[in-house]
């Protein structure tokens, strides 16, 4: 059987007859009935002729201000999502792409895991945080912020520079929820202030805090080059960040610390009460 | 919306009779048609095409030039409107092809390679299909086709034995095109 056979077989197998068809057209076509009605397209009016040329003139103008306010746009959009110029960007990249680790699931009602608590007075004014290294936190929520979006808090912690250096990435989960906890900037104080985690990453979104615009930053880097103003001198490093949980969120959070010379499995989750 | 009785044909084709329509247009129905369903595997979307077209070439039948080519001028125009469907449905349904239970007559093998066949052709582009069907099914020569696909002589004869390849891969081309 030829190849043109078979085509016409196959098709014709499922070609019904269609005896009416040619008288169907044909009415369509040529009858006068009123009752059939097709899209067409209006002819087109000659009122609007005198304003052709001004209306061009406004529509070129306005073609200007889009493809403009595009590039800004585009402009302000990359600079916010930019990565911090001072941390070592490759480093970043690679922290970045070091996959989330799995995290406890916290039901409701059960208590929220704690880290371990540990001694670091012989390190800095704080005497005891949560964590047992090379990065220790303060507890969440001594003080805090709530927004139509969430709530937004300070949360501090101090690194042991002896074990650790290069930057410092952490992520967040809340560990009920699973919602993504993020990190912007303090609103009370002047962004990049030295000791400030650097909220990095793509925005997801923004908030309005004490009357701030607060973008959303899934992670926050730290820059051990440049700690806390008054961290005195022989005392570790301490960060600050400013860390924003949504209201869907129960407040259990695990936090991911990844830094470049400690591996994420014995130090990525320190878990904190909120 | 309009009327159809509101359009006014262009006029030169308002010498177009309904004894014109009839001469002309009338034998092209059923071939339209088959195209046509060849094309969406729709009987209803296929009608709808052909009632599309056969008005659209009633509105530009006066332009014509060489009425000699009627044949492959409606069937481009029935193509057209073949691909808006397809695009249309396309938009409507998030999907395109045909369903993958096609009616079949019996068990026979002869079926099964039919429904086979019907799928692969199905699963052409839109110009490789329109080549195959006007080419085997309709039995238009080459240049004809070339003339409804917009396409030179050359180019369609390319595109017929790329689909040849996709639908017989293990035929020769010359067995194929008998």
């Amino acid at each position: 059987m030829s190849l043109r056979a078979e085509i016409r077989a196959a098709i014709d197998d499922v070609t019904p007859p269609a005896p009416t068809l040619q008288h169907k057209v044909e009415a369509f076509v040529v009858a006068n009935g009123r009752d059939r009605v097709v899209p067409m397209h209006r002819p087109r009016t000659q009122w609007s002729r005198p304003f052709r040329g001004p209306m061009s003139l406004v529509a070129a103008v306005l073609l200007v201000v889009l493809i403009g306010g595009l590039v800004l746009g585009g402009r302000l959009l990359r600079d916010l999502n930019a990565p911090p110029q001072t941390i070592n960007q490759a480093e970043l990249k690679r922290l970045e792409s070091r996959p989330l680790r799995a995290m406890p699931t916290v039901r409701p009602g059960d208590p929220c895991p704690t880290s371990p608590l540990t001694d670091v007075s012989a390190h800095g004014p704080e005497a005891v945080l949560l964590g047992d290294g090379p990065v220790y936190s303060t507890r969440l929520g001594a003080q805090f912020v709530i927004t139509n979006w969430g709530t937004w808090s300070v949360w501090s912690v101090l690194v042991d520079t002896t074990k650790a250096s290069g930057p410092i990435l952490i992520r967040a989960r809340d560990l009920q929820t699973h919602a993504e906890v993020v990190f912007g900037w303090n609103p009370l104080t002047a962004n990049g202030q030295a000791g400030d985690g650097i909220p990095t990453g793509r925005a997801t979104g923004t908030d309005v805090v004490l009357g701030q615009t607060e973008h959303l930053y899934p992670e926050v880097v730290l820059d051990l080059s440049r700690p806390f103003a008054l961290t005195k001198a022989g005392d570790w490093p301490i960060f600050k960040s400013f860390i924003g949980y949504p209201k869907a969120a129960a407040g259990c959070i695990g936090f991911q610390i990844d830094g470049t010379n400690f591996t994420g499995t014995n130090f990525t989750e320190l878990i904190v009460v909120s | 919306m309009q009327r159809v009785a509101d359009v006014k044909p262009s006029s030169a084709s308002q010498q177009v009779s309904e004894s014109t329509f009839a001469d002309l247009l009338k034998p092209l129905i059923e071939p339209g048609f088959r195209l046509a369903l060849a094309m969406l595997h729709d009987a209803q979307a296929a009608e709808d095409a052909v009632q599309e077209a056969s008005f659209t070439a009633w509105r530009k039948l006066g332009r014509m030039r060489d009425q000699g080519r009627l044949r492959p001028w409606f069937l481009g125009v029935v193509a057209n409107k073949c691909r808006n469907a397809r695009r249309k449905r396309w938009v409507v349904e998030v999907s395109v092809g045909v369903p993958e239970e096609l009616p079949a007559i019996s068990l026979e093998e002869r079926t099964l390679r039919g429904t086979d066949l019907r799928r692969a052709i199905s699963r052409l582009s839109h110009d490789d299909r329109l080549v195959v069907v006007l080419y085997f099914y309709l039995d238009m020569p080459v240049d004809e086709v070339a003339t409804v696909a917009g396409t030179s002589v050359g180019a369609t004869r390319a595109r017929l034995y790329r689909a040849i390849k996709k639908l017989r891969p293990d035929v020769a081309i010359e067995e194929a095109l008998r």
